[in-house]
């Protein structure tokens, strides 16, 4: 659905956005990630044709924009960062004015439906001036999904939502997203990406540095994994077979818990239960700690490690 | 299809505006203080050529206080114009109608037939202003009157799409205001100084007049087809020569003029791109 091929955009000698090349399959939620200045604004700005690429394509349905311009925008949702919006208009009449633009039909039902998901409907005759940045944020989703487009691009979706806030655009997210729309979220709180993406990008300094699943990201930055066994009562010679077996890298006792890292190869969380209880041990729990995104993300751009092979995502 | 897209856009946009604009108090205004300054030179004008003559000579009175009302309609058009993508642009609502099914040519179109649009509202209230000007002082309502009023749809889109272009050039909007005024000032002196210099006598002008003469006249070989006001000028002196002619070229060259900077306007627009 949205496909980029060696995009490049550069401003005399300095290049915001190195030969990136992005894969997002329909029906996806991807998570574009990057600190600030990273590019993916710029990226974004090349998605939608508000600023020409220095070199390479932007494929969006298969087609580039100048093959079929009107017929792509017409399909795209997208919500900014920051809201521009007519503040001298009523919500009612600012969905309206999108509404005509993009030929929705029945739009005053429409209008009705997107703002009752943003919980905006009772707002819908005060003007935009009054409304507080939340309000224009989620007004912003509600102008997105207007048209009811198959592809929405969201830049900061929630990044300036209360709680409430998020969890409603996280939900209305994921009911889009079941629908069929294929997602595309640039954003910095992480723990939203986390929770709602399939696969994600992580920019840095103009380049795509990763791009995976959560789960495969996490796994190919991780050496060791960490398990935390929590037993009936923690022995010498529980320790010494644990430390004893070739995979296990240490293992740490705190009161009647033990904190065992294994190497990351294969799951051995069987193996290290049965060796407790062969050693007379009772396992109440144990769970295996998993990396963050924030972990990862800071691990990805701190180090700025580049875990794309020539044809994709690395092995 | 997409021409039939595009047509939707500029309607979609054009009726955005003029609603806003109709809605606002600012053209009723700026309406307002036009007429009030076209009937103070129409009564003035009329009171000096009586107390001159004795009698009201004067085959056609409210043509010049008509012409002065257009033209200042029409400047204040342009003015708007030159302020509307630029703070479009300022304001970031330029951005986001680019998200959906809006282009450069749309876009441009849409912000020019708003103008052009607004400038029939203005005619029309100018027509219903001027009949009862005619109604309440016997002065008849001559055929110049539909001349001039007909001709001066063409002579404002060309100050629409000068002020546009300038628009488009610029960042800010204070810089494409004072760039507005300052060169539709400039072209205006330019204008009155050129006619009055070559309307001095040969045998009058000193040596160094003769060369100002000379280099004024060359400038104005270039400035007359770049000046919206003196295309304006041109197509009302054609309508007081009662030229068909004039009237036609008048028309022809505004249409042009209007094309040539709206593509002009369009392709600097794609230069500059959408964001603030």
């Amino acid at each position: 659905m949205i496909e980029t091929v060696r995009l490049t955009k550069r401003y005399g000698d300095l290049t915001a956005v190195s030969s990136l090349s992005l894969h997002v399959e329909k029906g996806e939620i991807y998570g574009f990630l990057g600190p600030n200045g990273a590019g993916k604004t710029t990226t974004i700005m090349m998605l939608l044709g508000l600023l020409p690429p220095t070199e390479g394509e932007v494929k969006l349905f298969g087609k580039s924009l100048s093959e079929d311009y009107f017929n792509i925008k017409r399909r795209i949702g997208v919500l900014s960062e920051v809201q521009y919006l007519y503040e001298e208009m009523t919500a009612l009449e600012y969905l309206r004015f999108f509404g005509e633009l993009y030929q929705v039909e029945n739009v005053d039902e429409r209008i009705k439906q997107v703002l009752g998901q943003v919980n905006l409907y009772d707002r819908r005759n005060e003007l935009l001036k009054g409304y507080s940045k939340g309000m224009k944020q989620k007004l912003g989703l509600a102008r997105a999904l207007l048209h009811d487009p198959e592809i929405l691009i969201l830049d900061e979706p929630v990044s300036s939502l209360d709680p409430y806030g998020i969890k409603e655009v996280r939900d209305i997210l994921m009911e889009e997203n079941q629908k069929g729309k294929t997602i595309f979220i640039s954003s910095h709180i992480l723990s939203e990406i986390e929770r709602t993406c399939h696969r994600v990008g992580i920019m840095n300094r103009g380049r795509l540095l990763a791009e995976d699943t959560m789960a495969d990201l996490k796994r190919r930055l991780m050496e060791e994994v960490e398990l935390v066994l929590e037993l009936e009562a923690v022995t010498d010679t529980i320790v010494s077979g644990l430390r004893e077996l070739p995979f296990v890298v240490s293992v740490e006792a705190h009161g009647n818990r033990l904190t065992v890292k294994t190497k990351a190869d294969k799951d051995y969380r069987g193996q290290i239960s049965s060796t407790v209880s062969a050693k007379g041990g009772v396992v109440l729990g144990l769970r295996r700690h998993e990396m963050s995104l924030e972990e990862a993300f800071v691990t990805i751009t701190e180090n700025n490690l580049f875990l794309l092979t020539k044809e994709g995502p690395a092995a | 299809m997409s021409v039939s897209y595009r047509m939707h856009a500029i309607k979609v946009a054009a009726k955005r505006e003029i609603r806003s604009t109709l809605y606002g108090v600012g053209l009723y205004v700026v309406l307002s203080l036009i007429f009030l300054a076209a009937s103070y030179v129409f009564v003035n004008s009329t009171l000096r050529l009586v107390a001159d003559a004795g009698i009201l000579a004067h085959a056609n009175p409210i043509t010049s206080p008509l012409f002065i009302s257009m033209g200042l309609a029409a400047a204040y058009l342009g003015l708007c114009s030159s302020l509307a993508i630029a703070r479009d642009r300022d304001l970031g609502t330029m951005e986001v109608l680019f998200y959906g099914p809006v282009d450069a040519v749309s876009y441009i179109l849409g912000k020019y037939f708003h103008q052009l649009l607004v400038y029939l509202v203005v005619l029309l209230f100018s027509l219903v202003n001027f009949w009862g000007v005619s109604l309440a002082t016997n002065v008849g309502f001559s055929s110049d009157i539909v001349g001039i009023m007909l001709l001066s749809i063409f002579l404002t889109s060309c100050m629409v799409s000068f002020g546009i272009l300038l628009s488009v050039s610029s960042r800010r909007m204070i810089v494409s205001v004072v760039l507005f005024l300052g060169l539709v000032l400039f072209f205006l002196i330019f204008s009155v100084v050129h006619s009055w210099v070559m309307g001095i006598a040969g045998q009058n002008l000193t040596t160094t007049m003769v060369y100002v003469r000379v280099i004024l006249d060359n400038a104005n070989q270039f400035i007359k087809w770049i000046s919206p006001v003196d295309y304006y000028l041109r197509g009302m002196n054609a309508v007081f020569r009662k030229d068909p002619s004039g009237y036609a070229v008048s028309v022809i060259s505004s249409l042009v003029y209007t094309g040539v900077l709206l593509a002009l306007s369009v392709w600097m627009f794609k230069r500059k791109g959408v964001r603030r």
